[in-house]
């Protein structure tokens, strides 16, 4: 069929409007939610957006316990200067929410994702100044980190509590300190920066960042280290092996001394 | 194939009608001359070793010491016992660039740059514990059969002794390696030191060369442990086995058993194939678990710190009790005229050790004084026909294991979710409460095991058969039991009632000395520990049930051997 | 059967060959050959096994050279299975080969008193005596107290060069490195811990001097925490109002019950807990024990900060020894 070349500009014209139309939908989209993607504690995205979400959040999750703007009542301690950080920590590894009260908030499935954690470490940041969440940068160890070094420091500081290789250990009043196996870099460094719970607090200042990277990743080598020796009993020291000692080598001997005392069968 | 031994044609005893080859007779008599082995071959090769399981658990620590001193040779050919300092740079990752010692350095290399040395120093570490817990499990063995009762009470006293050095051999060797976990342990060991009164002081800095943690003392727990404690060690096991030798083993009750004879098999060849067997059991467990399960280590703990220390620090399980005696204890402290007198270490870490271990040494004396028991004996009791015995051995236990289990509160306290301060005070009120009931019920179940036995002996075992008799009546089939089942029950070997008073005052007026002499009394009272009561079954069997060629009952009524035949 | 009866090499009943068989054991490999050889092969099965894992343990030395955490525990791991193996099937072919091929019947020794017979006794109670006699010790009373004089001095030389093995405790338990002016070195890093360096709730390991610099044993006695407590929250000792600074406070780290070192604080409740035998002091209350087997408060070093630098510093040693009691602690 033969077309008139004049309408056929029009509807191109049409089409190039759709097209130009769906061009910039697309290219603010996309900016829009490349520049929300955040790294640091600033949110590079509208920042009165986040907070306002993480009030709702809130408002939603946290208000009942910590108070309508974080202030804390009988059930729950207040929120104004705990900072960013305690937060992403706190709600990140799911000990908050809390699902039950008692000695100390166990660690869970997280209830809320990375960007509603954020939204909500926005908000309690807006009600007091407080430490700020770390940068990649930050809680990464550097290749070349000085692993023994972090090594003594945490023995000095750290292994009291959570146990030589951070298996964890028994702390007073029905609280204990956690193992470490699972914690990520981001999380051991907030640990350290907040104290949360009854830990003590490390400041940025008392172990510089360089400090708390090698920390990391000691804890990080050492706890997949192999066991070169076998099965390791869960790192718990003599206890275990002495447990093992009894049970395995005594029980193995003391069987094979009935065999060779035990009655010879007769024949018929 | 059995064996035949029949006569040859010119009278000479043989296998098989067989006479020896010559070169044997020949080879033998070479030595014979130089050494007189033959007589002695004679009657060592044929001697009988009773076949009884529980009497191989000293065979268990025997091996083991073979082990240690295997592997513990091996192991000082690459251990350094130096207190100096150097900066680690071997295969560990995480531990390069730091300073340790020269101890710890050389246990590192030792475990990553040695072949078959993280696999040796694993051996010994397993062969350490299976050494004591078999000590112990023999030890326990005795206890229960009164095996330690004349003529063997030397033997119990040198096997005590052993136990004690190889709990101070076990901690002198893991704390060579200077690590984070058995620093610790000398940090406390160097307090408990401190804390005995008046000399405290100067043991702590004799011992330690000074101040804590000073440069003397791994090199000179090398010397203890490596030469020192293995001499005695080897001395003393040589005179238990000697002594074991020369009296023969004890057996335990049964049929053609009696106190005069041993029953079992013979030494050449069967018994030194058996223990031979044993030996490469105990090492091939051993092996298995060094190959399989990691023990000590120390590269995870980090080389010792006095700045540091790690949660759930525990020493290995034969120290462990002293650990949990240190922790149930509370805080009593005095201060006399500028004196202190720290309680709250003294009594956990020195007191009651002292105490328990004293007990244990001086048992056979205490109860063969209260038992006036001055027999022979060569029949293993059963530990239920010894009811104050047991349970007085069962309450030892008891106090041991609650001690141990406290040493390890704070994993109890988080594997168990338990509050750490609750964890203390249930050992605390269990390590009162539960030895007495441990000692009162261990003894009421021995009494009802006895009263069993002697029913099932008497009645028969009950076959579970229902019979209807002609004239209507339902019964229970029992069966008799087999001769030698109650042979093994042993049931003439029972402690049975305190002996009968002699009467207060006698026909001439005198009065006896149990009423004046407070000693007797005293003795008269301990007594209501080791002697039961009188068993209703047992007087209605009276003596029927004393197989026929057992020896004269030994049941330790005192009085001597008047009345009674010597017991040989 | 004699002594005398064998050195006559008469002909010696079957009895002392072997121990006498009270009980003839007939399994079922004994009246069935070919039992006992099945019995035979198992055996030899299992030492074929042994020696295969001797080779294979061989084999894994040569093959395995550890030189890191891995390597090592492979190295390990076929080391240790291969002598395992080689140890088992020893251990099980040796005990088989008694319990179904050696002969099983249950045989029997006499035991003979173990006393000698009364003539002996008598015998060698009567030498005993008579040597003594010989001695002549019973009437030379002189040479007899001479005698044990000497022998009994002989004890003491080995007792006392035991003095040389350590210095006399004198007053080294009573000082520590702590002065007046020390500033609060952090114990990993080796930097003066300043005014601020600790926020609320932390808690750091300080020493008088750099690591370096101090000996091991004024290391091991000169280690001391410094806690920032919660504003208001430090009950001074009386006298002591004046050894915290701005709610930092500094105490002996060393635990006063058995010597671990008090690593463990707990913030919200500013408690330290001794991890090896759970002592727990209450810091605000002078590090008073709440709970555990220690006795005594720990030692409190009082601090100051200069103004001009915001170094923490000691204002003066500690008044007390630190550390576990000992008996001459007054």
């Amino acid at each position: 069929m033969r077309i008139r070349p004049q309408r056929l500009r029009v509807r191109h014209r049409r089409l190039a409007g759709v097209f130009v139309l769906l061009a910039a939908l697309l290219t603010v989209g996309t900016a829009y939610s490349v520049a929300t993607t955040r790294t640091g504690s600033a949110a590079s995205g509208d920042p009165g957006a986040q907070i306002a979400q993480g009030r709702a959040l809130f408002l939603q999750g946290c208000a009942s316990c910590h108070g309508k703007a974080g202030e804390g009542t009988a059930a729950a301690p207040s929120l104004i200067g705990v900072g960013a950080a305690a937060v992403d920590f706190q709600v990140s590894t799911g000990r908050m929410p809390l699902a039950q009260a008692g000695a100390q908030a166990p660690a869970k499935r997280p209830r809320y994702t990375q960007e509603q954690i954020d939204a909500l470490a926005a908000y309690v940041a807006s009600l007091g100044p407080g430490p700020a969440i770390p940068g990649k940068e930050q809680y990464t160890p550097p290749k070349n980190a000085d692993l023994a070094f972090g090594g003594t420091l945490f023995r000095t500081n750290c292994s009291a509590c959570h146990n030589f290789t951070g298996e964890g250990g028994a702390l007073a009043y029905g609280k204990k300190a956690p193992p470490l196996t699972h914690a990520t870099d981001k999380q051991l460094y907030e640990a350290m920066l907040t104290g949360p719970g009854t830990m003590p607090v490390f400041s940025d200042q008392q172990l510089t960042p360089q400090e708390k990277q090698d920390i990391i990743a000691y804890i990080t080598t050492v706890r997949s280290v192999p066991d070169p020796g076998g099965f390791n009993l869960g790192r718990l020291g003599p206890v275990t092996e002495g447990l093992v000692g009894w049970l395995i080598g005594m029980g193995v001997l003391a069987v094979v001394a009935m065999w060779i005392g035990a009655r010879a069968k007769r024949a018929q | 194939m059995t064996s035949e031994y029949r006569p040859t044609a010119d009278g000479h005893a043989s296998v098989n009608g067989r006479r020896a080859p010559a070169q044997v007779r020949r080879a033998l008599a070479e030595v014979d001359e130089r050494f007189g082995a033959a007589t002695f071959l004679r009657r060592t090769l044929n001697k009988v070793f009773p076949d009884h399981w529980s009497f191989m658990l000293g065979e268990i620590a025997l091996y083991s010491f073979v082990i240690l001193l295997l592997s513990g040779t091996f192991l000082t050919l690459f251990f350094h016992p130096s207190s100096q300092e150097v900066v680690y740079n071997g295969s560990y990752a995480p531990l390069r660039g730091i300073k340790m010692t020269e101890a710890f350095n050389s246990t590192l290399h030792l475990s990553f740059d040695v072949r078959g040395g993280l696999l040796v120093r694993q051996i010994h570490h397993w062969a350490a514990l299976l050494f004591v817990a078999a000590i112990i499990a023999h030890m326990c063995r005795v206890f229960f059969t009164g095996a330690f009762r004349r003529p063997r009470e030397t033997n119990w006293l040198i096997g005590f002794t052993l136990m004690t050095l190889a709990l101070l051999e076990g901690f002198a060797g893991y704390s060579l390696p200077d690590d984070l976990l058995s620093g610790t342990g000398l940090r406390i060991a160097y307090g408990v030191a401190e804390s005995i009164p008046i000399v405290g002081t100067y043991v702590a800095a004799f011992v330690f060369g000074g101040q804590f943690p000073g440069t003397e003392l791994i090199p000179r727990l090398y010397v203890v442990h490596i030469l020192l404690i293995p001499g005695l060690l080897l001395a003393l096991i040589s005179a238990h086995m000697m002594i074991m030798w020369h009296q023969k083993h004890t057996q335990w009750p049964g049929k053609h058993r009696s106190n005069d004879n041993v029953v079992g098999a013979p030494f050449y060849p069967a018994f030194m194939v058996k223990t031979g067997g044993f030996f490469f059991a105990v090492f091939a467990v051993t092996v298995l678990l060094a190959a399989f399960f990691q023990i000590n280590p120390v590269w995870l703990y980090g080389p010792y710190d006095p700045t540091q220390v790690s949660a759930g620090s525990q020493p290995d399980f034969y120290i462990g009790w002293l650990e949990g005696a240190l922790r149930m204890m509370p805080n009593p402290e005095t201060n006399i005229a500028g004196h202190t007198i720290s309680w709250n270490v003294f009594v956990p870490a020195v007191l009651i050790p002292g105490l328990f271990f004293t007990a244990m040494a001086v048992y056979p004396a205490l109860e063969a004084w209260v038992t006036g028991d001055r027999e022979i004996h060569n029949i293993c009791d059963r530990p239920r026909n010894r009811p104050g015995r047991t349970a007085l051995g069962v309450m030892m236990i008891s106090y041991f294991a609650i001690m141990l289990l406290a040493g390890a509160n704070d994993l109890i306290s988080v594997h168990f979710d338990i509050s750490l301060y609750t964890t203390t005070w249930i050992f605390r009120i269990a390590f009162l409460v539960v030895p007495p009931l441990a000692f009162f019920v261990t003894r009421r179940i021995c009494l009802g095991l006895q009263r069993h036995d002697l029913r099932t002996a008497h009645h028969g075992y009950e076959t579970g058969r229902i019979v209807m008799l002609p004239h209507g009546e339902f019964i229970e089939v029992e069966q008799e039991l087999p001769d030698d089942a109650v042979a093994r029950m042993g049931l003439e070997y029972r402690q049975g009632p305190a002996p009968e008073l002699p009467p207060p005052v006698d026909e001439h007026g005198v009065r006896a000395p149990h009423t004046r002499n407070p000693l007797l009394k005293v003795r008269r009272a301990l007594g209501t520990v080791w002697y039961e009561p009188e068993l209703p079954e047992a007087r209605e069997i009276g003596h029927e049930l004393v197989p026929q060629d057992a020896a004269t009952p030994g049941d330790g009524r005192p009085g001597g051997t008047e009345g009674q035949p010597g017991g040989h | 059967m004699t002594d005398q009866q064998i050195h006559e090499n008469r002909p010696t009943p079957r009895e002392d060959i072997r121990p006498r068989v009270i009980e003839r054991v007939i399994r079922p490999q004994d009246a069935d050959p070919r039992r006992a050889k099945r019995a035979e092969r198992i055996v030899a099965l299992s030492f074929l096994l042994s020696a295969v894992g001797t080779a294979g343990f061989i084999a894994a030395y040569v093959a395995f050279v550890p030189h890191s955490t891995g390597s090592a525990g492979t190295s390990n791991r076929w080391l240790g299975a291969s002598l395992g193996v080689a140890l088992a099937g020893l251990a099980f072919g040796l005990i088989g080969w008694v319990r179904w091929l050696m002969p099983a019947h249950e045989t029997v020794e006499e035991r003979h008193s173990l006393a000698s017979p009364e003539r002996d006794v008598a015998a060698a109670a009567d030498i005993v005596m008579t040597g003594f006699r010989e001695t002549g010790l019973p009437r030379r009373s002189l040479l007899k107290r001479t005698l044990g004089l000497a022998a009994g001095l002989l004890a003491l030389p080995p007792i006392v060069m035991l003095r040389d093995l350590g210095p006399l405790p004198r007053t080294g338990l009573r000082t520590t490195p702590w002065q007046k002016g020390s500033l609060l070195y952090n114990a990993e890093t080796g930097r003066p811990v300043k005014l601020g360096d600790l926020e609320v709730g932390g808690f750091t390991t300080v020493l008088p001097l750099p690591r370096e610099q101090l000996s091991e044993e004024d290391l091991a006695k000169s280690a001391v925490v410094l806690i920032r407590l919660r504003p208001g929250t430090n009950k001074p000792l009386p006298g002591r109002e004046n050894w915290a600074y701005q709610d930092h406070v500094a105490y002996s780290k060393i635990c006063t019950h058995v010597g671990c070192p008090l690593t463990l604080y707990e913030k919200q409740v500013q408690q330290l807990l001794c991890p090896c035998h759970q002592s727990t002091f209450d810091v605000p209350d002078g590090a008073k024990v709440i709970f555990g087997p220690a006795a005594r408060r720990l030692p409190q070093l009082p601090i100051s900060v200069h103004p001009d630098t915001g170094e923490f510093y000691a204002t003066a040693g500690f008044d007390e020894p630190v550390g576990p009691s000992f008996w001459e602690r007054g």
